[in-house]
């Protein structure tokens, strides 16, 4: 049944744009959202998650096409059994996922060294004390210690410090237990400490708040 | 105003992340693709999606190519081997075969056929102990009565083996009898060659038998006193290996005049095909190797316990003197001589099983069970015992029946 039938039967012509959007079950009949209309509200959200995971890769549009085609293409099977948010994150996080792997693979092929996307993640250089870490530099090497960390532990942390989401969602989109992302999460905040603390990022966040008040 | 501090590292950290985050949320909305960006990717999603053209992957189409070259090379090659070992299944593979095991052809004489279409013929009351049967890997004993063999076309590195006696033998062609017969006195073992060539190899020489000859050999039991082992007494041993067969032989059937001329055809061939191994010159055995290693002043001395384990290992194996596997364990312990110490020899052999894979011999992994025993690992020693009885099933009955190992 289509957005427009449910709209009609339940007699709101007000409700037809948001039902497209957030699908709802009503008296158990599922309203499908259209594919344009899911890409147009979530686009932000779906560049976000795909560059939270596959960092600054090149073949970052590549990545958001294929995301745009398995959505096309699962839409009509969504069944509403979940929030369409978290169905999407899932699915693009999964897509996001396959391409990090399908580049590992191909990475021995390759006789031509690391790409450039590769030369983003290779570790910071430790700073200079004097110096102030803002924005961009602060974020650069951050995501240098990030680097170093597994897949499984590096995605959970990407999607709760970078894209706000809750362990129960991230398991949800991960499809793990609740509990096992928890895990992951606490793991990833560990070493990434560590590796902060080693590199004296930690104490010169504290002393330039000391500087500010 | 003074604003409160964080303390913990853990809040130094949640301090840290809020501004990773802001970052992180300032640069992804500076890197967005721009409207007309994203509807041009929505398009060429719903455009793949409904099949009217692959996505935008550059890779795709040569490797489409690609597949397809080798596909059609794949095709060529497999062409060409079909037409090696002759175009489509012949009707030997495609008769159901006989595997590995104990035939005995009680009072009616018995035909089996194996993989790769090598026929066995068991005259009456005749015992065949089959331990390989794969196209690649024949290998059988005869321990009793005699058996015809008539041997399918093969690569030349299939390897075609018949064992009997303490000697053993090449073959060249493809049909021909292995006999034993016991005359009293001692069993003595003939081959005779029905076409094609086998090659005998007996008193450090060999003799090519041709077809419509017979090799007679010397009663066995004078190899078995050259032993000096009882158990291998009991058993009669000799080798018949096929190396370098010829792919075109004549078929079973032919006229017998035009049988001989092939066969000779076939031997000349054959002598070109393995010349080294027609002239092979005579192996020493390991012991008396090791001992003249022994005997050089520039050996280290810590070699000198490994060669006692190593002369007490080759008396110990009911089947040592049976070449080339002593050559391999020849190998083997030489290889083990810098070692020192009998893990040296388990390593030494272990290596030559595992380069040798199915086609490694039986006292290599007879002699590996004995190191793991002198190492007091039984399970293991078990479990090398029983490979290598899987190898020689005639030569060591019964891991429980093994003499103690000596104590050093």
């Amino acid at each position: 049944m289509d957005a427009m039938a449910v709209a009609g039967w339940r007699g709101d012509s007000t409700r037809v744009q948001r039902m497209t959007v957030e699908t709802e079950a009503v008296h158990g009949v599922v309203a499908t959202p259209t594919f344009d209309a899911v890409y147009r509200e979530h686009r932000g959200r779906i560049f976000a998650v795909v560059r939270s995971v596959v960092g600054a890769d090149p073949d970052i549009d590549d990545v958001l096409q294929l995301v745009l085609i398995e959505l096309h293409r699962s839409l009509p099977r969504f069944e509403g059994r979940s929030k369409l948010t978290t169905w999407l994150h899932r699915l693009t996080v999964n897509v996001a996922l396959q391409h990090l792997r399908k580049k590992k693979r191909g990475r021995w092929l390759s006789f031509f060294g690391s790409s450039a996307a590769d030369d983003t993640l290779e570790p910071a250089a430790p700073v200079n004390e004097t110096g102030r870490l803002e924005g961009r530099e602060l974020l650069r090497h951050v995501e240098g210690a990030v680097a170093a960390l597994s897949e499984k532990k590096r995605v959970v942390w990407q999607l709760y410090e970078l894209e706000g989401f809750e362990p129960a969602e991230i398991g949800e989109m991960l499809g793990i237990p609740l509990n096992t992302a928890r895990s992951r999460l606490l793991a990833a905040r560990r070493d990434l400490t560590d590796w902060l603390e080693a590199r004296g990022l930690l104490e010169l966040r504290a002393s330039q708040g000391e500087d500010e008040a | 105003m003074k604003t409160s501090q964080p303390k913990t590292k853990e809040e130094r950290y949640d301090a840290l992340m809020g501004e990773v985050r802001e970052a992180h949320r300032e640069r992804v909305a500076s890197e967005e693709p721009s409207d007309a960006r994203w509807t041009a990717l929505a398009a060429a999603a719903r455009e793949a999606a409904a099949g009217k053209r692959a996505p935008t992957r550059a890779w795709i189409r040569p490797a489409l190519a690609f597949c397809a070259v080798a596909l059609a090379v794949g095709v060529v090659l497999a062409y060409d081997a079909g037409l090696e070992r002759g175009a489509g299944p012949s009707v030997a593979e495609a008769l159901p075969t006989n595997g590995p095991g104990l035939w005995h052809s009680g009072e009616a004489p018995l035909t089996l056929t194996f993989a790769g279409g090598h026929t066995a013929q068991l005259a009456a009351d005749t015992i065949l102990d089959v331990a390989d049967a794969t196209p690649s890997l024949f290998d059988a004993r005869v321990t009793r009565g005699a058996v015809t063999f008539e041997v399918s076309p093969r690569r030349p590195d299939d390897i075609f083996r018949v064992r009997f006696g303490a000697e053993y033998l090449e073959v060249r062609g493809t049909k021909f009898t292995v006999s034993l017969n016991d005359n009293g006195e001692g069993a003595a073992a003939s081959v005779s060659v029905e076409h094609g060539v086998v090659e005998v190899f007996a008193g450090g020489g060999s003799e090519l038998i041709r077809a419509s000859q017979a090799w007679p050999s010397p009663p066995v039991g004078a190899a078995i006193e050259r032993l000096g082992n009882d158990e291998a007494a009991a058993s009669l041993e000799v080798e018949v290996v096929a190396v370098g067969d010829i792919q075109d032989a004549e078929p079973q059937d032919e006229p017998a005049d035009g049988e001989k001329a092939s066969a000779e055809a076939e031997a000349a061939a054959a002598e070109k095909l393995v010349p080294e191994q027609a002239v092979a010159p005579p192996k020493t055995t390991p012991s008396a190797k090791l001992r003249a290693v022994e005997a050089n002043p520039t050996v280290k001395s810590k070699s000198r316990l490994t060669t006692e384990i190593v002369e007490i290992a080759p008396q110990q194996s009911p089947i040592v003197g049976v070449e080339p596997l002593s050559a391999t364990v020849e190998h083997a312990l030489l290889l083990s001589m810098k070692s020192g110490d009998c893990a040296g020899v388990e390593r030494a052999l272990a290596g030559v099983i595992r380069a040798q894979g199915a086609a490694a011999p039986g006292e290599a992994w007879w002699m590996r069970a004995w190191c793991a025993r002198s190492r007091g690992d039984g399970p293991t020693s078990v479990r090398y015992f029983e490979k290598a009885r899987g190898k020689a099933r005639w030569a060591i009955p019964d891991a429980a029946t093994l003499p103690p190992v000596p104590q050093l």
